[in-house]
């Protein structure tokens, strides 16, 4: 059953510039909580009609805290970024797929592909295959050292390949020029998150091989819960016959049409 | 059969234990996940999302852009047609909540649709009312266009109203210099009530791009922030045509709902607040009675008999 829950503000720390991680203490439906899956968060002003979908970054149902990572867009999420801890913030939420892990104890190769504020999502399911006994490849670009965060994270569930467009950090490009000079066909099943760019250079580069693709989609949305037909996605089965919020966010990257 | 309780209102074709609905569009056909978070069988009634005759794909996305204190969406009618509502969706809905009311919005492109749809949503069994949308501001051809000339409504209220077994709310668009003359020829053509008021019609443009953020360029405005253009049109409807409203156009409590009663309505839609508020139609209801007792209300159909008299008096 989905429920909407106050819950406390925790902590929040800025990792990277205009990159914020909150973490959310109280009851919630944690059990229903999977890597991919998202909350839709109201600010604590009525002026905000839409609540924001935020990708859960962090999960732990024994101590009762989610956290969620996000980017300062514009006025709502500037908001949010300078509420403290104690306050309560309505959440809505799990909402979405979230990914699919397959089996337990396998030892495949899977590889994670993501950039700027598609990485939370990611860093859940790092964890996850990590514990499933994956061998987890990571692949994620930024802008310029300063503007990275989840390394640490990254590294500790896995194998880390770091991009900076500026090459101040890892390899200099992005991550599509990174994927360029490796060869994928070992992975089993690659997981991506990011800007459509970044989802679109996946599909083709995987198109050709037999690893399974999961993409994870963003999308303005209004409800979050399928009611609202705002956030519709095309698939090789129809035109906008999916919905981002419900049947997604995360979708089989040979039948969504980006 | 009556209805008892102070909340009851009585409307044409809709017997309703409380007056709250959800507006079309922002509850689907009641298969979403707001139906994990109440029992729909709370409900007043409820209005589906239109139905075309055909399956619409919609505008292209972004669809959804946010403003203060309100909503633009560009949806544009997206349904899968009324033979697949009727054969999947209704009967669903109809199964889970059989007590529950339905009104279902229809749309087109042409007179001929719109008499197509009515004909076969109004022969369900399914469907209390048929609210007829003339006003939605997101597609090019019919929409808004019937909604804004007193002649093209009044001929389509009456083209649908011959062949509907049930009765027909006309939804008004506020997107009209004269709103009240628009009332008029929809009352003329045989319309049983008033549905009002449908989105603003606005826009919103990205400072990046230098381009608006909807697909659509333009897209509806709803939210509190155009409570008070609905408030104002109620009020002016209402004492120049005898015909019950469901009002709509930012409704957020019980406090909003008293407002609509007393510019003029006989019934309320709740769409935007959803977004934010997700259980905003049980919360509503259950803060209602409270507020009649602080307002010294008795009941709602006692309410509306006062306005309705005051109105006389002061004309």
């Amino acid at each position: 059953m989905l429920t909407k829950n106050n819950l406390e503000i925790a902590a929040q720390e800025e990792l990277a510039p205009g990159i914020y991680r909150i973490v959310l203490h109280g009851e919630f439906d944690y059990a229903a909580v999977r890597p991919g899956c998202f909350v839709m968060l109201q600010l604590p002003d009525e002026a905000y009609q839409l609540r924001r979908p935020l990708a859960i970054a962090a999960s732990n149902e024994t101590q009762k805290t989610i956290a969620l990572i996000y980017r300062v867009v514009g006025d709502g999420t500037r908001l949010l970024s300078k509420l403290t801890p104690g306050m309560l913030l309505s959440i809505l939420g799990p909402l979405g797929n979230g990914f699919s892990l397959g089996a337990d104890n396998s030892a495949e190769e899977v590889l994670l592909v993501g950039g700027g504020t598609g990485l939370p999502p990611l860093m859940m399911l790092a964890q996850a295959l990590n514990e499933k006994g994956y061998a987890v490849t990571t692949a994620i670009g930024f802008r310029t050292a300063s503007m990275a965060f989840g390394e640490k994270e990254f590294e500790h569930n896995g194998k880390l390949l770091l991009a900076t467009d500026d090459g101040s950090k890892g390899f200099k490009g992005n991550v599509g020029e990174l994927l360029a000079k490796q060869s994928v066909k070992k992975y089993a099943k690659v997981y991506a998150c990011g800007p459509a760019g970044l989802l679109q250079m996946v599909q083709k580069r995987f198109a050709e091989t037999e690893t399974e693709i999961y993409l994870s989609l963003e999308s303005r949305m209004a409800c979050g819960v399928g009611a609202c037909e705002g956030c519709v996605v095309s698939t090789k089965d129809g035109i906008f016959n999916k919905r981002v919020c419900l049947e997604g966010p995360v979708f089989d990257g040979r039948e969504v049409i980006l | 059969m009556t209805i008892a309780g102070r909340l009851a209102v009585e409307l044409p074709g809709l017997k309703l234990k409380n007056p709250v609905m959800p507006a079309s569009g922002c509850f689907g056909f009641g298969d979403n996940r707001y139906a994990e978070m109440f029992d729909l069988n709370e409900l007043g009634a409820i209005i589906i999302k239109a139905a075309t005759l055909k399956q619409r794909d919609g505008n292209p996305v972004p669809r959804i852009a946010e403003t203060k204190s309100g909503v633009l969406n560009a949806v544009g009618l997206q349904n899968p047609g009324v033979d697949v509502i009727l054969h999947d969706k209704l009967p669903v809905l109809h199964k889970k909540y059989p007590e529950l009311p339905v009104v279902a919005n229809i749309a087109g492109a042409t007179e001929a649709e719109y008499v197509k749809v009515a004909q076969k949503m109004s022969a369900s069994g399914m469907v209390s009312a048929l609210e007829l949308n003339i006003s939605c501001p997101n597609v090019h051809e019919g929409g808004m266009l019937f909604g804004t000339d007193p002649t093209t409504a009044r001929r389509l209220t009456e083209a649908v109203k011959e062949v509907s077994q049930v009765p027909v709310y006309v939804k008004l668009s506020p997107n009209v210099t004269d709103i009240v003359e628009i009332a008029q020829a929809v009352a003329a053509g045989g319309a049983d009530g008033l549905s009002m008021i449908n989105t603003l019609l606005g826009m919103r443009i990205d400072l990046k791009t230098r381009k608006p953020i909807l697909a659509n360029k333009t897209g509806g405005l709803s939210g509190p922030g155009i409570k008070p253009i609905a408030v104002r049109m109620i009020y002016q409807v209402s004492r120049a045509v005898d015909l019950p409203i469901i009002a709509m156009g930012g409704i957020e409590t019980a406090d909003d709902v008293i407002e609509m009663y007393l510019a003029g309505a006989s019934a309320v839609a709740i769409g935007t607040a959803h977004f934010h508020n997700p259980t905003a139609c049980p919360d509503i209801i259950e803060a209602l009675p409270r507020k009649l007792d602080e307002l010294g209300i008795s009941s709602l159909r006692d309410l509306i008999t006062e306005v309705r008299s005051a109105q006389t008096n002061d004309n």
